[in-house]
């Protein structure tokens, strides 16, 4: 059962408008929600580039607002499989998969499911800091001018919620209209973070968030990460074992493709019950 | 897994960690052995012998203590980390093993001058329980042999009951002035030391199933009410 990948809708298709009231309802979501499995993989989700299978048979259960490391060696199919959960393989020529994976029990390969929203609903930041070359505050509400909303007060109070959300409000928040080349890279990438917060997405992917900053910029964005997954579910990739200790709840360990093991972090990286498992965490291969 | 791009530089650490820690057992073993001997035998040089070999094992200790925070400065993870927590305890382990002989040796040294002092009969039979305990302990932690470790837990109790043999014979021969209460005290002290190497024998066997297993077999009674 071979199905292709649609292509992703035009950039320029507007996806139904949140109000506020919705917005801070997900904030407020209820403890029994935040228990329940956010992203499902299922019916061994498997994916193609072209003729070449890159991920095999893969069935998890990503939890609702915990944030889960994907781990393993270069090539092993973890960055793939985060962007299948936004549809951003879409962009490539020649990909398929089968098996399916839902976001709130809804199938994100759903024909009837708009692209936009689906992003709007899964926020990403990828490894390297990428602000437009506009202002911190056009940083911020670049989504919400695209979607069209031009309300200055609902657009001076997302830029301030998302600049809080990502611990940088109070380091620009006398200089918003400035141009956001002009913050360090920690900064820039909490910017790309409040960019994507700004959304009011579900769920944020992260591909190697701090690769490319250094120990200071790091500790704040694991912070950070450790912060945001009271409101929002966060996958990560990452090559950093200690990264993946530190703030995430369950690990996924990924080589050539399949998942080797999947469990609570703790048990993962003390504990493996698997030997590939083992050998890569402790070093000996990678 | 062909494409192993193994940290060699870590290896060794850890090799070095590993044979730091098995030579310390060794000098362990042997400063017990000498102490006890030097009990039995009422002979002095052996009790100097056992009193000078401490500070060798005090070294290793240190040393193993420096190399651990080095390898775990590193970040290991899995059975890497428990070997080196584990290895740390361990190590600590051996260094009191090293006090309690010394405190033997020190005793046996008192009651070698003493004219009249008799070695107490479950001493020996005490000091070998003890020494087979150790011994199998670092054997278990050499093969990875998890049941021969949980073997020596159980047989910790019996060292208890001989402890407190020792103990009650002691006082009552004091009390009945069949003993001098100098005399008396060494007994106790020195069952009360073989005693406590016995506890580090039983420490020591918990850590080789933690490395082994993974398992943390301290506290049953905590375990089970969680």
């Amino acid at each position: 059962m071979t199905e292709l990948m649609k292509k992703p809708a035009p950039t320029n298709q507007t996806a139904p408008l949140q109000t506020e009231s919705q917005a801070l309802g997900k904030a407020q979501a209820t403890t029994d929600q935040i228990e329940n499995h956010l992203i499902k993989v299922s019916d061994d989700f498997s994916f193609w580039y072209g003729k070449n299978q890159v991920l095999f048979d893969l069935n998890l259960a990503i939890p609702n607002r915990k944030v889960t490391a994907l781990i393993g060696p270069s090539g092993c199919g973890k960055s793939t499989l985060l962007r299948c959960f936004n549809r951003m393989n879409d962009l490539i020529e020649g990909i398929h998969h089968t098996g399916d994976i839902s976001i709130s029990d809804q199938s994100i390969f759903d024909p009837s499911l708009e692209i936009i929203s689906l992003r709007k609903k899964v926020g990403m930041v990828f490894q390297k800091y990428n602000p437009f070359p506009k202002s911190i505050y056009e940083n911020v509400v670049f989504s919400l001018r695209v979607s069209g909303r031009t309300n200055k007060a609902l657009l001076d109070e997302t830029v301030e919620r998302s600049l809080k959300r990502a611990a940088l409000w109070d380091e620009v928040k006398n200089r918003l209209h400035e141009s956001a080349l002009g913050l360090s890279g920690g900064q820039m990438q909490r910017l790309c973070i409040a960019r994507a917060v700004a959304n009011e997405p579900e769920v944020i992917l992260m591909d190697e968030p701090c690769s490319a900053l250094d120990p200071i910029a790091t500790g704040k964005i694991e912070d950070l990460i450790v912060e945001l997954k009271e409101n929002y579910t966060i996958v990560i990739v990452t090559h950093n074992m200690q990264q993946a200790t530190r703030i995430s709840d369950r690990t996924a360990f990924f080589y050539l493709g399949k998942l080797i093991e999947y469990s609570d972090t703790k048990t993962l990286f003390t504990n493996p019950s698997e030997k590939q498992t083992e050998d890569y965490v402790t070093g000996r291969f990678g | 897994m062909s494409n192993r791009t193994h940290i060699s530089h870590l290896e060794s650490e850890f090799s070095e960690f590993k044979k730091k820690l098995l030579v310390m057992a060794s000098h362990a073993e042997s400063i017990m052995d000498t102490a006890v001997r030097s009990v039995i035998e009422r002979d002095t040089s052996l009790a100097n012998d056992a009193e000078a070999a401490d500070s060798i094992i005090d070294r290793l200790e240190m040393e193993l203590d420096d190399l651990g925070i080095k390898i775990l400065s590193q970040a290991p993870l899995a059975r890497d980390l428990r070997m080196i927590t584990s290895g740390m305890k361990i190590a600590k382990d051996l260094e009191r093993v090293g006090d309690e002989s010394t405190t033997i040796a020190r005793q046996a040294r008192v009651m070698a001058e003493a004219p009249n002092s008799q070695t107490p009969e479950r001493i020996p039979e005490m000091a070998k329980m003890v020494s087979k305990m150790l011994s199998q302990s670092l054997s278990a932690f050499v093969s990875g042999n998890t049941q021969s470790a949980k073997a020596v837990i159980k047989q910790d109790k019996k060292v208890d009951a001989l402890n407190k043999e020792v103990r009650s014979v002691s006082v009552q021969a004091i009390t009945e002035n069949k003993l001098t209460a100098d005399s008396g005290l060494n007994h106790i002290a020195i069952a009360r030391c073989l005693e406590r190497i016995g506890d580090h024998a039983k420490n020591i066997a918990r850590d080789v199933v933690y490395l082994f297993e993974a398992k943390d077999i301290r506290h049953p009674k905590l375990q089970s009410n969680s």
